[in-house]
C-alpha cells in the first residue's frame, strides 16, 4: 500500500513538473514576436479597408479594434 | 511523507533571477564593437562614469531612446563633461546586420557593443527591454532603470550627473 502511495506520489510529481515546462521568453529574445507577421492585422491598409466595410455595414464606428500585443516592450 | 513530498516539490520551482543589483560591482563587460573591428571592454573606462544601454532594433521604446540619449551624451560634453563619462550601448539583435540598419537610421555617437547571444543580458539579468544601468568611475552599479518614455530621459541625465559629480549612492 505504501508502495503504491509512493508511485502515485511521483507521477503526481512528475505531471506537476510538466505542467512547468514551457519556459517563459527572455526579454532579449522578443524579437520574433515584434515581426510584422506576428500581429493581428499585418497590413494595415487592408485592414483598414476591411473595417470600413464593417463600420459602415453594423453602424459600428470604432467598435472592432484589438489593443496590444508584440514585443511586450515597456 | 506528504510533507517531504511537498518540501522536494517546493525544491524543483526555479527560483526567479534578480536583476543585477544597485551597489554590486558590475559584471565583465566587453564585446566587439558594432561597425568596428575591435573590442570595447568596460574595465578600460574605470575612472569614468557609464551609462550601459541595452537595446534592440525590434524594440519599440529604443527608438527614440537611442537618438535621445545620443543628444543628451552631446549636451553633456557640451556642458563640460567630455572626459568624465560614456554611454556604451549593448545590442541584442540575433542577426547584427539589423542592428546595423537601425544605426543607419538612427546613428549615435557613442560605441555599441555586438551581443547576438545575449551573454551580457544574462550576465545582467537585464529584466526588461530596454534597461539603462549608471555604472560609477569605481565599477559599482549605483542605478538601474528599466523601460523608456521620453519624459524619463531627464530622470537619467540627473542621475547622471549626480554619479559624476559624486553625489549618487548606491
Amino acid at each position: 500500500m505504501k508502495q503504491i502511495t509512493r508511485l502515485v506520489l511521483s507521477a503526481l510529481t512528475i505531471c506537476l513538473c510538466s505542467a512547468c515546462s514551457t519556459t517563459p521568453l527572455k526579454p532579449w529574445e522578443r524579437g520574433h514576436l515584434a515581426e510584422p507577421t506576428m500581429s493581428w492585422e499585418p497590413d494595415p491598409l487592408a485592414s483598414q479597408l476591411d473595417s470600413h466595410v464593417y463600420f459602415s455595414k453594423e453602424a459600428s464606428t470604432g467598435g472592432a479594434s484589438v489593443g496590444g500585443g508584440g514585443c511586450g516592450c515597456n | 511523507m506528504i510533507r517531504s513530498w511537498l518540501g522536494g516539490a517546493l525544491l524543483l520551482f526555479p527560483i526567479a533571477a534578480q536583476a543585477v543589483e544597485i551597489g554590486q560591482v558590475a559584471p565583465e563587460t566587453q564585446g566587439p564593437r558594432l561597425l568596428y573591428d575591435h573590442t570595447i571592454d568596460l574595465k578600460e573606462l574605470r575612472g569614468k562614469t557609464v551609462l550601459l544601454d541595452f537595446w534592440a532594433s525590434w524594440c519599440g521604446p529604443c527608438k527614440q531612446s537611442l537618438p535621445m540619449l545620443d543628444e543628451m551624451r552631446s549636451d553633456l560634453v557640451a556642458a563640460g563633461y567630455p572626459d568624465m563619462f560614456e554611454i556604451i550601448a549593448v545590442n541584442l539583435d540575433e542577426d547584427p546586420e539589423a542592428a546595423k540598419k537601425f544605426l543607419q537610421r538612427y546613428p549615435v555617437s557613442y560605441p555599441v557593443i555586438s551581443d547576438p547571444a545575449a551573454e551580457l543580458a544574462v550576465l545582467y539579468k537585464i529584466p526588461t527591454m530596454p534597461t539603462t544601468f549608471i555604472i560609477d568611475p569605481e565599477g559599482v552599479v549605483v542605478w538601474r532603470h528599466e523601460g523608456f518614455r521620453p519624459a524619463e530621459l531627464s530622470d537619467i541625465r540627473r542621475r547622471l550627473v549626480q554619479t559624476m559629480n559624486g553625489e549618487a549612492t548606491p
